[in-house]
């Protein structure tokens, strides 16, 4: 039997550089608004960050009202693409348990609550014996927990090909295996990319390329500043449904407030928060430390150890569960920690779409849908405004 | 806190682990053994669990006499044997796994051990010498995971460690230089063994006998007894026969299974199908290397194309890739006991001379005697491995609905849907399938899906990238990872 | 009944096990499979697996077919776990 090597297009409208889940979802969303689009991963898709996912796009734990603004959006937007994709991709609204086990993590959970009830969302404040009973994997070290029903889980490779498979069938090519090797400029005006299977004529390329962004930036002239984020995880065996929702326990927001604040290049720390939730198959994700490793994503027997302690205080009666393989993937990082959704100043039609960190997840469908209004001629520039290249100085995207 | 620390640890209790420790011993190492079963031997020397009844001493066989002497020899030496300890993660001196890094040889290895009891407990060394054997490789065919589908090392752990005759009523197939000496177990024990088929030809890999005598008459006592035995019963031996399906209900296992014709490719021939009424299909086509350790810590492999299997690469001094990791036994190539026998020797001088404990001059005068040995004995596995080749067309027993994956339930329909999608290699198959994400982390599925791939347009099986196994290599449980404390230098 | 005890071999004295309730005889040595394969009982259903049954397949402790239930904690391979007296196995939890 044949084995269909997806044969490259002579041109294309646009040209997408990475099938992650942002790469995918804007590439579905284009192909859906009558855009000829052409897709390469330099491996297979959703193979990257997006494989690596902890399956959770969450809610009350986004620290400011235009994160969680933006997150909101995100999420009506995954309710849509829901319904028009037809296939699961085992999203569902199941709710997350920010759970406190000090006073400390439990005054800040009240702070947010306040802020959170203020910006709209509604979240439930309980103490342990309620959290117990909503979640009654949880151990007596919790003495308080904020509840967010809306808060989603997701299977982030499913929604990967729910919408590969639908972009095709709006006239999409993608292509695996498939590496960019130059961007052809004339001017500010983009006329070819130069890939390993071949030339294809385009004049819009996305670079939507996660941890390889700033490779692929360098090749239209562009200097981006993407530092990997390394996250280890932990996979268990599969298990009859004992939890319904995300566990994140409050240390988490600590966690990753200070490992996004340290991109500046100080002394690389591991940093542990702990986010538990099961999947539709039955096995339990446990997340996740963030430190600084450059493009190392081996595991370490002190990561893996970790989380298994922090995991078995929240949650003793998970000790018996086996567990069956620690993982580690790269959060992509902006300098200030805030994704770049941009065109490039220098040639328009090289537009950045990069640096999600640990929320491309949850930010696919804005991001797709601001990057639909750009090309439509649409674009939603307040929005845009806060992820625009612009706000960071020439010299630190210099050609 | 303090970790019991050794010159070498050897994983692996058989034939080529047993004579490791022996060499490294006698030449003032340090060594710990480490085994996941209960008892040592491998999957050469079975017997009963200390606990566990005993057979008349007066009827020891040879094989069983010279198992006693071993474990006497084991237990005198100086060596600390561990028993039911499953190392599920080795750790380089920063606490990372290796993945193609090197060692440093002041740091070394880092290991991490679960009980069988529960428990779990850490130990260093300076080298490893990897002796994990092999496993049985069964293929897919229709019926396979009713109850009472067995592989051949499921029917001989039954019988000679556990003291059980897992069937009345069984057939034996798939192939392999076993499936005569399990039929002919079978028979001692009063079970009835309606038939032993063989995919290979009768004559296969004949061609090749000159170059392997040698190591062939040693062999020969063996064989004859099985052959004679199933003379003397009768059982039809049916060359170039496979197992079709086997038929029977989940709740009471296997009732029947239907055989066939295959050719000398494999495929099957449709239009002579027998059934036979049996209780037990006992089926399995040669052996795969255990190397979920050796690729754990990133060691280079390669296909070979002579046992349908990857293997980790190694020189005539049994070293790896990986500075300080040696290894020996079947899993370098499915040679049998004489050949693990000279490796884990070979192994054990290779890592004395390099840690200083051997001369040169010393290691040398061994070498010489050793590898032309070792030579003769892996002409021998060559043409084994000839005779019983695994054929492609095997893999066509299988339909649609038939799992691949059992841990996962991918079926076969999933893995031809992947291929037919554009996906062409393991790492596509395993992220879009989930074909190798369960419990035994890929053992059984993923090599019969790297021939699955090549058999249907995807790359030839030596271009395949062996997906990465993360530790830890065993499913753990959480307590027992816990309870542990990292060692110094892994901070 | 497929399965039998070898009649050539000296046990010790038997105990009980209990399996999906019912009281099951095992050796000293003997796995849970060996006590379960001689009581007749080879299809072992767990709630994890995604097919439906479980049940001896390589005998060695690698491909985990054989999980079981023992006293309410899942995932114990029949084939490595010893009978000890008064445990109590699920195959249907």
């Amino acid at each position: 039997m044949d084995i269909s090597v997806n044969t490259l297009p002579r041109k294309a409208e646009v040209v997408i550089i990475g099938g992650g889940v942002i790469g995918t979802v804007i590439a579905y969303m284009l192909a859906k608004a009558g855009i000829q689009v052409l897709l390469i991963d330099q491996k297979e898709i959703g193979s990257g960050t997006t494989s690596k996912a902890a399956a959770a796009a969450l809610l009350q734990t986004k620290t400011s009202a235009k994160k969680l603004a933006l997150a909101n959006r995100s999420l009506l937007l995954l309710d849509d693409l829901h319904d028009q994709l037809g296939g699961s991709f085992e999203y569902a609204h199941t709710g997350s348990l920010l759970a406190a086990t000090t006073e400390d993590e439990f005054q800040l959970i009240k702070q947010m609550y306040v802020t959170l009830q203020s910006l709209g969302l509604t979240v439930d404040l309980l103490d342990g014996q309620q959290a117990r009973e909503m979640m009654p994997v949880l151990g007596h070290s919790v003495i308080g927990a904020s509840y967010s029903p809306r808060d989603a889980q997701i299977n982030p490779l499913e929604l990967v090909v729910a919408c590969a498979q639908a972009a095709k069938r709006y006239g999409a090519v993608f292509a695996n295996y498939t590496k960019l090797l130059g961007i052809e400029i004339v001017g500010d005006s983009i006329v070819a990319v130069q890939t390993s299977a071949g030339r294809v004529l385009t004049d819009t390329v996305i670079n939507a390329a996660g941890v390889w962004a700033s490779e692929v930036a360098r090749l239209g002239g562009v200097e981006l500043h993407i530092s990997p984020l390394k996250g280890e995880l932990l996979v268990t065996e599969r298990l009859p449904p004992l939890m319904h929702g995300t566990l994140i326990a409050a240390k988490y927001l600590l966690s990753k407030a200070r490992a996004e604040g340290e991109v500046g290049g100080r002394t690389p720390k591991r940093t542990v928060g702990i986010t538990l939730v099961q999947v539709a198959h039955g096995n339990l994700i446990v997340g996740s430390t963030r430190e600084l490793a450059d493009y190392d994503m081996r595991s370490t027997f002190a990561g893996i150890h970790e989380l298994v302690k922090q995991l078995l205080e929240l949650t003793p009666a998970l000790a018996h569960v086996h567990l069956l393989r620690g993982y580690a993937g790269l959060r992509p990082l902006t300098p200030d920690g805030s994704p770049i959704v941009s065109r490039t100043p220098q040639i328009p039609a090289f537009i950045q779409v990069a640096g999600f960190g640990g929320d491309g997840l949850a930010m696919s469908a804005i991001t797709a849908d601001m990057i639909l209004g750009l090309l439509t001629g649409n674009p939603d520039h307040e929005l845009l405004a806060n992820f625009s290249l612009e706000r960071f100085s020439p010299s630190e995207i210099s050609i | 806190m303090t970790v019991p620390g050794f010159d070498i640890a050897v994983i692996g209790g058989g034939p080529a682990g047993l004579a490791a420790v022996q060499v490294a011993t006698s030449a003032g190492a340090s060594v710990v053994l480490i085994d996941d079963a209960e008892g040592l031997g491998g999957h050469y020397y079975k017997e009963l669990p200390p606990s566990g009844g005993s057979r008349d001493p007066k009827r020891l066989s040879k094989k069983e006499r010279e198992f006693q002497r071993l474990k006497q020899l084991i237990a005198q030496c100086g060596a600390t044997t561990l028993l039911g300890a499953r190392v599920w993660g080795i750790f380089d001196g920063s606490g990372a796994t290796f993945n193609g890094h090197s060692a440093n040889p002041d740091t070394g290895f880092s290991l991490y051990l679960e009980d069988t009891s529960g428990g779990s407990r850490a130990l260093a060394a300076r080298s490893l010498i990897l002796a994990p054997g092999v496993y049985d490789r069964p293929l897919p065919f229709p019926g396979w995971e009713l109850p009472g589908v067995l592989t051949p090392g499921a029917v001989q752990n039954q019988l000679e460690k556990q003291g059980l005759l897992p069937g009345k009523r069984v057939l034996v197939a798939g192939s392999g230089p076993l499936q005569m000496v399990v039929a002919a177990a079978l028979l001692r024990h009063s079970a009835e063994v309606v038939a032993l088929l063989d995919s290979s030809g009768a004559l296969a890999g004949m061609r090749d006998i000159p170059s392997a005598l040698p190591g062939l008459m040693s062999r020969v006592g063996e064989g004859a007894d099985s052959l004679s035995a199933l003379v003397r019963h009768r059982v039809p031996v049916l060359f170039r026969h496979a197992v079709y399906r086997a038929i029977g209900t989940a709740e009471s296992g296997v009732q029947a299974a239907v055989i066939g014709r295959v050719d000398a490719q494999g495929y099957p021939i449709p239009g002579a199908e027998k059934e036979f009424q049996v209780d037990t299909i006992c089926c399995a086509y040669g052996f795969v290397p255990s190397i979920a350790m050796t690729l754990h810590l990133g060691l280079d492999h390669h296909y070979d194309e002579n046992l349908s299997a990857f293997v980790p690469g190694f020189d005539e001094h049994m070293k790896t890739s990986l500075p300080g990791v040696y290894v020996a036994g079947d899993v370098t190539g499915v040679g049998g006991k004489p050949l693990a026998e000279l490796q884990g020797q070979l192994a054990a001088y290779s890592a004395l001379e390099s840690m200083g404990k051997l001369t040169n001059q010393q290691a040398a005068h061994y070498y010489s005697r050793l590898i032309p040995s070792m030579r003769r004995e892996q002409r021998f596995a060559r043409f084994l491995w000839k005779r019983y080749r695994l054929l492609p067309g095997l893999l066509e027993l299988a339909d649609d609905d038939t799992l691949f994956c059992f841990c996962e339930a991918v079926p076969v329909g999933a893995l031809r849907a992947c291929l037919k999608d554009g996906g062409c290699d393991l790492f596509g198959v395993k992220l879009r399938t989930r074909l190798g994400m369960g419990n035994c982390q890929g053992r059984y599925c993923i090599p019969n899906a790297a021939l699955f791939i090549a058999a249907h347009g995807g790359k030839p099986v030596a271009e395949l990238d062996l997906p990465s196994i993360r530790p830890p290599i065993v499913p753990v449980r959480m307590k027992d990872i816990a309870a542990l404390e990292l060692l110094p230098q892994d901070e | 009944m497929n399965a039998f005890r070898l009649p050539e071999i000296t046990r010790g004295a038997p105990f009980e096990i209990e399996v999906d309730g019912q009281p099951v005889m095992a050796y000293e040595g003997e796995t849970l499979a060996t006590a379960m394969q001689a009581a007749g009982i080879r299809a072992f259903a767990t709630h994890a697996q995604p097919h439906p049954s479980s049940r001896l397949f390589c005998g060695m402790g690698t491909c985990y077919q054989c999980l079981v239930t023992v006293d309410g904690q899942p995932n114990y391979q029949a084939c490595r776990t010893l009978a000890r007296p008064g445990m109590k196995v699920e195959t249907h939890p």
